[in-house]
């Protein structure tokens, strides 16, 4: 039974799904890229001969994710376009806060300050190295940024990627692990992990995606 | 040039779906019953084909007052022959068989 028809019979749980899968669809077609809004009123559409309930609701919710993929998608390309000096801004607000950190953790190690109360069984040195390499990915990220802004052809390679990832996902789960060891707050959750993870991912992404488009550039016909 | 990407099950499943009457519309809600894949990640794989010219899209008027028109989808000469080749050349790499009685 399609909804139009079973419309008649619903549940009030089914009516209130239906009303939330047609205001996702609605919001969906509102969000769509230019490009993309021909494929989103089809699905948009296609909704009408759906039965209601559950699968209108999952239906709609696929409806909105591909709106929103596809919106992302036009942002990142049109990303490649921007001024250089609006790329350095962003490297900067990105990777600035993260490399300023690692510069204090490292001349603190070196001259032997504590950077938090030591935990337990570590020591000095060990702390250092800990969030020394937790916040590598701002110094190497941020170099290679340079190289890739002032560069007409370098952009990272799939190595250097994979490794700024891998420095990324470690400050994710080193800054993590000390929030959870001190069982700090959600102000200190959102406060270390914007700087030292979120930002720096976002900016690896970025990178990611310049750098794929400078080896397509320069890959031969 | 597009780019020769290994095609995912889900891709090979639609593929198989759309392959069971070549020649014949489907609409979006039909495939998505036939393959189970859910609207996002049906799309995403319907907008590819097209844009590789594998597949052909039409709206089909409302066929009773008060109904919104439909999307249908249909595989074009080209789509028919990159499918035969998809489906024989990967199946035995992603160790996917279609069912028994074919997708109906």
């Amino acid at each position: 039974m399609d909804r139009a028809r079973g419309r008649l019979h619903m549940s009030p749980r089914a009516k209130i799904r239906d009303r939330i899968a047609r205001a996702l669809v609605v919001h969906a077609a509102r969000v769509a890229a230019p490009d993309h809004a021909e494929w989103i009123s089809a699905i948009a559409h296609e909704l009408e001969h759906l039965p209601s309930g559950e699968a209108a609701l999952s239906w709609a919710l696929g409806c909105v994710f591909v709106s929103y993929t596809g919106r992302l998608r036009v942002m990142i390309r049109s990303s490649a376009d921007w001024p250089r000096w609006l790329k350095l801004l962003e490297m900067l607000l990105c990777l600035g806060p993260v490399t300023a950190y690692f510069v204090f953790v490292s001349v603190s190690t070196v001259q032997g300050y504590t950077l938090f109360i030591p935990a337990q069984g570590y020591t000095q040195v060990e702390e250092g190295l800990i969030f020394g390499s937790a916040t590598l990915i701002g110094p190497v990220g941020l170099i290679s940024a340079f190289r890739t802004l002032f560069s007409r052809t370098y952009g990272p390679g799939k190595l250097l990627t994979t490794l700024l990832w891998l420095l990324a996902a470690w400050a994710l789960t080193a800054f993590v692990a000390l929030l959870v060891y001190f069982r700090l707050g959600l102000v200190a959750w959102c406060g270390m992990l914007l700087p030292f993870a979120l930002l720096p991912a976002t900016a690896v992404a970025h990178l990611a995606w310049l750098g794929s488009i400078r080896r397509r550039a320069v890959r031969p016909a | 040039m597009a780019r020769n990407r290994r095609l995912s099950r889900h891709t090979l499943a639609l593929i198989a779906a759309l392959t069971q009457r070549p020649r014949a519309w489907h609409y979006g809600y039909e495939l998505s019953r036939i393959t189970e894949l859910k609207s996002g990640t049906l799309y995403p794989i319907l907008m590819r084909l097209c844009d590789r010219g594998s597949l052909e899209s039409k709206w089909q008027p409302p066929t009773e007052e008060g109904r919104p028109p439909r999307h249908m989808y249909r595989l074009t000469a080209a789509g028919v022959a990159f499918a035969r080749e998809a489906l024989t050349g990967r199946r035995t790499a992603h160790g996917w068989t279609a069912p028994a009685g074919g997708y109906t």
